[in-house]
């Protein structure tokens, strides 16, 4: 054998030092060969030619293939994150459910009966306990459970796959024994078949050893009605006669469905569908949410004068640009201004002072003082006193107008509440004052003194000048007046408005002359009088007013073109003249006349009482109107009236009962359709005796036209026309004796 | 008031007057008149009652406007019941005699 080496011995080991090898003979099919090994080639020699190779079920994934003696050999999942491998080695998905929360898990109860026989509960509840078995040889049913009353309580199955846990073991190893699980509804008396996996039954494959087993069942979307029950039937199938399989619950072997139900919420805002929707929408007048079938609308409406809600961008843009918080400030001086949301309105300095009551100089610039006294005080002709509040002094304090100096109220009220006597404002006696009093509240309270004691404003003895009160009011609701002319006033008071409850007036007259009061108002209260003058004075274009006392009452003085009201009291009394007035009553008087000595173109009315009633006075051109009196009542001996207008709607026209009155050129009414309409009459005896050129207008033709009882009388007539009544008393006989001259004159 | 010639009747109050001489008196319209009220009054704004002058009567006025009224009723004491009578005279006896 040519070229064969052949050792001594087939192996040997060599050592030079560091080195360290072997030798070893082998056999190439040709030759002996000898091999030098050493360190890792003594592995690889070892390990050459030897293949590594791993099975594994289909759950895993096999890599590398390890060959003589290099490579690494890997085991890793075939599935997905959401799979898990079942018990014989292939991927299952883990089952999902629609809704929130997590999946309903029910646990199989053997322990615990249901309430239907031969079913055992199905409860979310686990019951751990002790083991409970159920066994069954051969095929068939091996346990049913029932979920109890109420439970699940929703309306729908979601679709998906219900995942079992179930523990079995078998009497014997061997075989290919196998379950299947059939899921049913139970409505309290049927049952019925959801879904089963009797087509795909899960192997028990662990022979004698109590094993876990998986299975699942794929359930359809199903409807439920609120009260059903679900209940589980397990089978056993491909077993053998003799062979037992035992289903294995509670302790240690907690059977468990994993269903497709949603655990957590079950009802949203009254809906109970697992699965549910949010919308939104703009409907409604305020923020609301609106549930229907599985759909929540959030309706969050536009804002609006009627609507709460959102704001729209155009509004948006609207308020962003609305003024900003406004400070006020109050320096400097000169105009106003209005910059950076600061509203500053200079104070007047230069004049100083503080107070209510203010007086500007020349230049507008105001200098103020505390009170209307210290004003007054500080003020010179042509100035005005303005005042900025309302102020009520309790002391006795008064003030004294000057001359040329005004008060302007601009509104506010100016009040002394004093029990004292002491008159609000004054104007001084025998001196001339003159000026406007506008725009101010004058009260006087608080105060029982008598008549020249605490009015308002009193107007000095013997001083004069002229007081425009244009806006103002004088209120005395003590006892004194209004407004007080004192002792020869001869001042003028123009567009005042008085009140009091004194009858001596809310404007009182007690000068003897030269008083004037213009385009004035006086209000009696209480029974006060409006207007009263009591010494003389004139008024003009003046009303009285009153609820029970005279609306003006003029026992002296001259009123023209005034107006006297009252309610229960007389108009309007004259005592001395009286031009173009009106005085107007309810039930008093309307006007009243007594002592008058020139009585012009005035006119009372009355509803109940006489429209005018004249003592001793000269009427000329007057009316007389009465809705239920007479309509003129002539009383005394030396009564006249020429030209007189005097009518009655349900009484004699007039009364007059003295052979000394006389009526001349009179129109005579009388509307009362009743006998006693009667034209002139009396209360006594006596009629006037002179009725000259008169017209009596009668309404009933049997009423007289002049009726004085029963008394014979002589009455001188002559021109009067009479039309509607009937004739006179028999009593009554013409007194006219004379005869006309040749001028076509009459003597009486 | 003894010399009363008429009397006036206006929300709470009853005026007597005596017409020729013009006194009046006041008295407040209290409960004690409710038996007249009740029988004559309805919605007027005045009621007066004639004594005697020009007749014995009672007269009721409405919507008073300026011393005016918009229309009125009269009811004169020859045309009234026997009950209507009876009720008149004693109101007027009460009135004299206050």
């Amino acid at each position: 054998m040519a070229n064969q080496k052949i050792h001594e011995y087939p192996i040997e080991r060599f050592v030079y030092g560091d080195d360290d090898y072997y030798d070893v003979d082998f056999w190439d099919g040709l030759v002996y060969q000898t091999a030098k090994i050493k360190g890792s080639v003594i592995k690889s020699a070892m390990l050459s030619g030897i293949a590594i190779n791993l099975t594994a079920p289909s759950a895993f994934i096999v890599g590398g293939s390890p060959t003589d003696g290099t490579g690494t050999l890997t085991l890793t999942g075939a599935g997905l994150a959401n799979q898990y491998i079942r018990g014989d080695g292939t991927l299952a998905t883990f089952p999902t459910s629609g809704g929130a929360g997590n999946s309903v898990n029910y646990y199989l109860n053997g322990g615990t009966a249901a309430s239907v026989a031969l079913y055992y509960q199905m409860s979310k509840t686990a019951v751990i306990g002790v083991g409970v078995d159920f066994s069954l040889a051969g095929n068939g049913l091996i346990s049913q459970w029932l979920t109890d009353v109420n439970d699940p309580n929703v309306t729908e199955i979601p679709a998906g796959n219900w995942n079992f846990e179930m523990y079995f073991s078998a009497s014997s190893s061997g075989g290919t024994p196998k379950f299947y699980i059939e899921l049913l509804k139970y409505d309290g008396a049927t049952f019925t078949t959801i879904a089963d996996n009797s087509a795909n039954p899960e192997s028990i494959t662990s022979g004698t050893a109590i094993d876990l087993y998986l299975t699942s069942v794929a359930v359809p979307l199903t409807a439920l009605t609120i009260t059903d029950r679900l209940a589980l039937r397990v089978y056993i199938v491909n077993s053998v006669i003799g062979r037992t399989i035992i289903n294995h619950t509670q302790d240690s072997h907690l059977c468990q469905v994993i269903t497709t139900f949603s655990s957590g919420v079950s009802s949203i805002n009254g809906l109970t569908k697992q699965t549910q929707y949010l919308a939104i929408g703009t409907s409604g007048t305020d923020f609301a949410i609106n549930s229907a079938t599985d759909t929540h609308t959030f309706n969050l409406p536009t804002a609006s004068a009627t609507k709460r809600g959102a704001l729209s961008s155009a509004n948006w843009s609207t308020f962003n640009g609305k003024q900003n918080q406004i400070t006020l400030t109050t320096t400097g001086t000169g105009a106003a201004t209005f910059i950076a949301d600061t509203l500053n309105i200079p104070t007047p300095s230069a004049g100083g002072g503080s107070g209510v009551f203010g007086i500007s100089n020349s230049s507008g610039v105001y200098t103020y003082y505390a009170t209307l006294t210290l004003a007054m005080a500080a003020a010179t002709s042509g100035q005005t006193i303005e005042m900025f509040a309302d102020v009520i002094e309790t002391g006795a304090v008064t003030i004294t107008l000057k001359n040329g100096v005004n008060i302007n109220g601009n509104g506010h009220t100016y009040t002394l509440n004093n029990s004292g006597l002491t008159h609000a404002l004054t104007v001084a006696n025998t001196v001339a004052t003159s000026c406007n009093i506008n725009n101010l509240n004058v009260i006087r309270t608080g105060s029982t003194g008598s008549l020249f004691d605490n009015s308002c404003l009193i107007l000095g003895i013997s001083g004069s000048g002229v007081i425009n009160c244009s806006g103002s009011t004088f209120k005395n609701s003590g006892s004194g007046c209004g407004i007080l002319f004192n002792t020869n006033s001869t001042h003028e008071i123009n567009y005042a408005v008085a009140y009091a409850t004194t009858t001596w007036g809310a404007i009182a007259i007690f000068s003897v002359a030269g008083a004037k009061l213009n385009n004035s108002i006086g209000y009696g209260t209480s029974g006060g009088f409006g207007i009263r003058c009591h010494n003389g004075g004139d008024i003009q274009n003046c009303t009285g007013v009153s609820d029970s006392g005279y609306g003006i009452y003029g026992l002296a003085g001259n009123q023209s073109n005034s107006v006297g009201i009252s309610v229960s009291g007389s108009g309007l009394l004259i005592s001395a003249n009286a031009y173009n007035c009106v005085g107007r009553s309810t039930s008093g008087v309307g006007m009243e006349f007594t002592n008058a000595v020139n009585v012009v173109g005035c006119v009372g009315i009355s509803v109940s009482g006489s429209g005018i009633t004249s003592n001793i006075s000269l009427l000329y051109n007057c009316t007389g109107i009465s809705s239920s009196s007479r309509g003129s009542q002539l009383i005394s001996t030396t009564s006249k009236v020429y030209n007189l207008t005097s009518k009655s709607t349900s009484s004699y026209s007039i009364l007059a009962n003295a052979a000394t009155i006389e009526i001349h050129n009179s129109t005579i009414i009388c509307e009362w359709n009743n006998a006693g309409g009667i034209g002139i009459s009396s209360n006594n005896t006596t009629i006037p005796t002179t009725i000259l050129n008169c017209t009596f207008l009668l309404s009933n033709a049997s009423a007289p036209y002049l009726f004085n009882n029963t008394n014979a009388q002589a009455v001188s007539t002559r021109g009067n026309t009479y039309k509607g009544g009937g004739a006179y008393s028999v009593l009554i006989t013409q007194a006219i004796v004379a005869t006309e001259d040749s001028q076509g004159n009459i003597f009486l | 008031m003894e010399n009363v010639t008429k009397i006036d009747i206006m929300i709470d109050t009853i005026y007597c007057y005596d017409e020729i001489t013009n006194e009046r008196v006041d008295y407040p319209l209290t409960s004690e008149y409710d038996f007249f009220i009740n029988e004559f009054s309805d919605t007027q704004e005045l009621l007066t009652v004639n004594i005697s002058d020009p007749i014995a009567r009672i007269m009721k006025f409405y919507n008073i406007e300026n011393s005016i009224p918009k229309s009125f009723v009269e009811l004169d004491y020859i045309e009234m019941s026997n009950e209507q009578k009876v009720i008149f005279d004693s109101f007027v006896e009460m009135i004299k005699n206050k």
